[in-house]
């Protein structure tokens, strides 16, 4: 414990004598940052108006501001503006008035063959008209919307926010393992793996000593994450039971980065590969129905992610927090288990 | 032209010597497979809605006019409220719709959302409701015939299958990510090698360029790219687009690894670069979004330039009138690239060759 305690203290010093600690510090920070001003727009956006608002073409107000409320819109000044505006990338809807037909033109990009009635604006310019020709006729619908009491539990935190809660630790984690990687090929190319062997300090102790600042890094960043990520109000400590045990998995994908690669390049190239990998299983898991889920279960990131959902939409229990973290604790353990030679092998390889 | 065979062949003997050539073969081989056999086609990811339409109005619509509704609208019909509780607790991002008659010309319609719906997507049922009910009320529709004309729906073009299989949509990320990248990846980390192993030092002393030596890496990398993307692409998409999307990836790499090249002159190795390859990473990830989700297109999204790449290789996959849009992506890069490469490879000599 004396010996972990010194190499913790050994590496933090080492980390702010170089760039290492700074860095480690900062780029979590960079990339809380990015995902901070980026989900909003995500979460925000629902439909794009494109619409003449000036000129012969106008859009009436009334419309406009109808639009508005269910849209995004963006005002031109020709049909010719307009529509290259269409042309370009993104979903949106382009109208203008047509003052010799007496009608609005409602223009998308693609639509099925013989749908002449259905766009979005379409459907309130019908309704517009009507008001104000047809003032007898009343409203058919009469509408209302609530959430229904067996999903009251849920939280009304948008899915685009837990999810970049999820992947920021997903991410964070990553970078860790990757940085932790190339720091222990560093360590071999410079012999200190070697002059380890010599010395009174097991390598258990140096790996988990070096490995205790970006832990620390981790969880510190994961409850900044929660608040600057507008998450506020989840259970913190079931975050934390996720969070703590999935750092196993950090280490071994460290371990493996470092143990199976001779040096930086061979350490670069597998650590892309497995971060593709991982990335590849949390972009699946975002987008793939419940019932393909089950293609994912070899992969630990899974279940961290999996889990990390659950605690972000306030939707975990103790019992779901805690299977789900040992399981991805007990894949990371099989997967070091069943690469343990070669990473130890590899671990006193240098070139 | 032989000092660039040489340099060439040693960089082709390191990247299979240093597994990083044989490592990006076989990854790419197995994302084709996942791909190709582990990721369904028919998945939409757009959000759904679960009707219970007591009135039989919209289901009859509905079904009788557009027969792969639940795949191509993302609406299901069920014929109770459990199953609609239990459609919408399933899928997050889901809302349940209840159709009831009520009296004359007049039907209450009841939405079941999620804490998290938001406003105005309940703003806007709300009208499609009331405009689907004015249009198919038994027997004719109440709508007067001239409320019809106060719109007209023009569309560039018609009849085109907007659902692509999702396997297939997923190819552009997969490329963009695993191939395009691999110059950033690989810059830093070649270049980073070659400066710890002092046969940068060394090699000043030849009577070679850095230039060259930036050349022949290059080159490596685009050769490395070219066959990824071909395993990759072929087996997936046939030789449809081929071309054009291999031109997009192509001057992807090379905008890629002059960023890799300046990753690589300001830092010594690839351990003090990841963190902002890192960064880079998520940067260039966020055009993802707009390509899955379309609607959200900001025109920042284009400063970065896997947008360019993104877009140019689904315009190339999936063809309609996009055309333009593929050759617009290349130029843009190439731009990018004509300045970046030079400007990259200036930097490079004017540190390297500063450095003790």
């Amino acid at each position: 414990m004396k010996q972990l305690w010194r190499i913790f203290l050994f590496d933090i010093r080492m980390s702010f004598k170089n760039f290492m600690g700074a860095y480690l510090l900062i780029i979590p920070m960079v990339i809380l940052l990015i995902l901070r001003s980026f989900l909003p727009a995500v979460d925000s956006s629902s439909a794009n108006f494109a619409v003449i608002n000036e000129g012969p073409n106008a859009v009436d107000r009334e419309l406009i501001a109808t639009l508005d409320e269910i849209g995004d819109v963006s005002f031109y000044s020709t049909i010719e503006e307009l529509e290259d505006r269409m042309a370009a990338i993104g979903e949106i809807e382009g109208l203008y008035w047509d003052p010799v037909a007496g009608q609005y033109v409602s223009l998308v990009e693609k639509t099925g063959e013989d749908n002449e009635l259905f766009t979005l604006a379409a459907r309130y310019i019908r309704q517009q008209y009507l008001g104000d020709n047809y003032p007898e006729l009343p409203r058919m619908v009469s509408f209302s919307a609530a959430v229904p009491p067996e999903l009251s539990d849920r939280t009304e935190i948008s899915p685009v926010a837990t999810m970049g809660g999820s992947l920021f630790i997903v991410f964070i984690s990553i970078m860790t393992a990757f940085m932790m990687g190339l720091a222990i090929v560093e360590d071999k190319d410079q012999g200190t793996i070697l002059a380890l062997r010599i010395s009174p300090v097991s390598s258990s102790d140096y790996y988990i000593g070096r490995s205790l600042f970006p832990f620390l890094v981790t969880i510190a960043y994961s409850i900044i994450g929660v608040f600057m990520l507008g998450l506020a109000g989840i259970n913190i400590m079931q975050m934390l039971t996720v969070v703590i045990p999935s750092f196993a998995t950090a280490m071994v994908l460290g371990l493996f980065i470092g143990g199976m690669g001779k040096n930086e390049i061979e350490a670069m190239g597998i650590g892309k590969v497995s971060a593709m990998l991982f990335m590849f299983v949390l972009v699946a898991a975002a987008l793939l129905p419940d019932n393909w889920h089950w293609t994912l279960w070899w992969m630990p990131v899974y279940w961290i992610f999996d889990a990390l959902e659950e605690v972000f939409i306030q939707q975990a229990d103790w019992f779901s927090v805690g299977w789900k973290s040992l399981l991805a604790l007990a894949l990371a353990g099989g997967y070091f288990l069943l690469l343990r030679k070669r990473i130890v092998r590899g671990l006193g390889a240098t070139e | 032209m032989k000092k660039l065979g040489n340099l060439l062949r040693k960089d082709i003997v390191l990247g299979i010597k240093d597994v990083f050539l044989l490592l990006e073969i076989v990854f790419s081989v197995i994302f084709m497979l996942v791909l190709l056999f582990l990721i369904p086609e028919e998945i939409r990811t757009e959000g759904h809605v679960y009707i219970w339409d007591r009135t039989g109005i919209i289901e009859d619509f509905v079904t009788d006019y557009v027969p792969d509704h639940e795949q191509s609208l993302g609406e299901y019909f069920v014929s109770n409220r459990v199953d609609l509780i239990a459609g919408i607790t399933d899928d997050r991002n889901a809302v349940g719709l209840i159709i009831n008659a009520a009296g004359q010309e007049r039907y209450e319609v009841e939405m079941l959302s999620q804490p998290y719906t938001k406003e105005s997507l309940a703003r806007f049922i709300e009208a499609d409701m009331e405009d689907l009910m004015n249009i198919l009320q038994p027997p004719m529709g109440r709508y007067p015939a001239d409320v019809y004309a106060s719109v007209r729906v023009e569309a560039f073009q018609r009849g085109v299958d907007e659902i692509q299989p999702f396997n297939q949509s997923l190819l552009a990320p997969v490329i963009v990510f695993n191939i395009g990248l691999i110059g950033l990846f690989a810059m830093v980390s070649l270049i980073g090698q070659e400066r710890m192993d002092a046969t940068l030092r060394a090699y000043r002393l030849s009577p070679s360029g850095l230039g060259l030596f930036l050349l022949s890496k290059n080159i490596v990398i685009t050769g490395v790219s070219i066959l990824n993307f071909s395993i990759l692409y072929l087996p997936i998409m046939g030789f449809s687009g081929y071309l054009e999307a291999l031109s997009v990836m192509i001057v992807t790499v090379i905008a890629m690894s002059s960023i890799g090249v300046a990753l690589a002159t300001f830092y010594q190795g690839p351990l003090e670069a990841i963190g902002w390859v890192f960064v880079l990473m998520l940067l260039f990830a966020l055009p993802g979004v707009s390509l899955l989700n379309p609607v959200f297109s900001p025109g920042w999204l284009q400063a970065i330039p896997t947008f360019h790449s993104l877009f140019g290789l689904d315009a190339a996959m999936f063809p309609d009138n996009n055309a333009d849009l593929i050759w617009r992506s290349v130029g843009i890069l190439a731009l990018l690239s004509a300045v970046l490469v030079p400007l990259t490879g200036v930097l490079f000599t004017s540190r390297i060759q500063k450095e003790a």
